[in-house]
């Protein structure tokens, strides 16, 4: 958490509504465009980030410094929100596909160049998974399915599903610190 | 390994129900393989959201967002409601109650889940609070004399810089370890005056939790103190000024013009 963040949050606890307003303005877009990521459905999003937004102003969710992040924990809380909406709405997730990436990013603010930078190396990353690790990443972590909805989809022993998952987050982190240390190049 | 493991999965993921989720953190308390398997997921997971491609929400969200937010009750406006209690005193030169924090009511939304009590325990993923302001070396001459037969020593200065850039204001706070207690002691130059019933109110915070620690009103010349007894065993780790619409506020309501880490 930068000394920012962690002033605006500290104020946000103590009630100022500034607080909540300037962390709209630095992270709605990110969470908005998370949110859509795993929806696929722009005013589904929209009552997403208006969601978790009321989850910090209520401290339904609270942040502390052990929770990792700042970033991460505002995308954690995002992801529990979509599950719970899919959950109550019973519906499926969107059919997440790795996107052509969008070279037109606006690179004017640290936060953003940041998000860039983490986009560009998670997707670079992804793509160089195995087709198979790259589905389990996509059902489990941007579709949030149940254990066995995988099983299904993948076609595998329910029991299988969770080693499975592990090796291909596993891998991904690997292939992912690979790619930061040699500044992106593919060796292929 | 039992039965409970394969619910990692389903856990992560908000897949169970209200029963099973139950069940699942109270084998969390027992399973180190599940604590060190979820404590795992969340890691291999911190930043995947970052894969997003970057898309501008409608303008008119915002506006949206912080309404429904504003509307809803905060954890400050329950706890106007819940404790009216604290006495408070206004003077511009000291004012001495010892903080002994009320017993509040238990609410809901404090008391973190067990599962999210354990991550907290377990996560720790090597994040540092980054420190906001460093605990100043004093020589001993710079103490602000407090009168006292007993020996008084200082627990801890700051120089307490302005929330915003703009508000001129010099403030430093001192807290003085006392026999059995510890004196908080706040002063402050070039402060706006206030108007009407305004006044200037200090706090101390616990993890967000605000408690009243010394109210003023400036002098003429735009200076002000306040003196507070707080109990050294309550490790407040932030202090915080705002301007309140009079001296009874229980929560701070009005604008903070100042706010830094002990």
């Amino acid at each position: 958490m930068s000394e920012r963040d962690a002033k605006t949050y500290v104020r946000l606890k103590l009630g100022d509504k500034e607080a909540l307003a300037q962390l709209y303005d630095q992270y709605s877009k990110l969470l908005y465009s998370f949110s859509f990521k795993m929806i696929n459905d722009q005013q589904v999003a929209e009552e997403i980030v208006q969601e978790v937004f009321i989850k910090i102003w209520t401290q339904k969710s609270s942040y502390d410094e052990t929770k990792g992040k700042f970033s991460s924990w505002l995308l954690t809380i995002t992801r529990n929100t979509v599950i719970d909406y899919l959950r109550k709405r019973k519906e499926t997730a969107s059919e997440m596909v790795t996107k052509e990436m969008n070279q037109d990013l606006e690179p004017s603010i640290e936060d953003q160049i940041e998000w860039k930078e983490k986009r560009t190396t998670i997707d670079q990353a992804i793509k160089r998974l195995k087709p198979e690790q790259e589905k389990v990443i996509v059902l489990f972590y941007y579709q949030g399915l149940s254990q066995q909805k995988i099983a299904d989809a993948c076609e595998i022993p329910l029991g299988t599903v969770k080693g499975r998952i592990r090796l291909a987050l596993r891998h991904l982190k690997d292939t992912i610190e690979d790619i930061e240390q040699n500044g992106g190049i593919i060796h292929e | 390994m039992s039965n409970h493991c394969d619910h990692l999965i389903d856990y992560f993921n908000g897949q169970l129900s209200d029963e099973e989720k139950r069940s699942f953190e109270e084998h969390l308390t027992t399973c180190g393989d599940c604590r060190e398997e979820l404590r795992e997921l969340q890691e291999l997971t911190d930043d995947l959201g970052f894969i997003s491609e970057p898309i501008e929400p409608p303008s008119a969200l915002k506006e949206k967002v912080l309404e429904a937010a504003f509307n809803e009750r905060t954890p400050n406006d329950m706890r106007e409601d819940d404790d009216k209690v604290r006495s408070f005193t206004t003077d511009q030169e000291s004012q001495s109650s010892v903080v002994v924090p009320k017993n509040r009511k238990k609410l809901g939304w404090v008391v973190p889940s067990l599962a999210a009590a354990l991550l907290l325990s377990l996560v720790g993923n090597g994040y540092a609070f980054s420190q906001l302001s460093t605990q100043e070396e004093v020589a001993p001459e710079e103490i602000t004399p407090v009168e006292s037969i007993s020996v008084d020593s200082l627990a801890q200065q700051l120089s307490l810089q302005p929330s915003e850039e703009n508000i001129p204001f010099e403030a430093r706070a001192s807290i003085v370890n006392k026999d059995q207690y510890q004196q908080l002691i706040v002063e402050a130059n070039q402060l706006t005056q206030t108007e009407d019933t305004q006044v200037y109110q200090v706090w101390l915070l616990k993890e967000g939790d605000p408690y009243r620690a010394g109210t003023f009103t400036p002098a003429e010349d735009g200076s002000g103190m306040s003196t507070f007894d707080i109990d050294p065993e309550m490790g407040f780790d932030t202090i915080a000024i705002t301007i309140e619409p009079d001296e009874t506020s229980e929560v701070p309501e009005g604008e903070i013009v100042l706010l830094e880490e002990l």
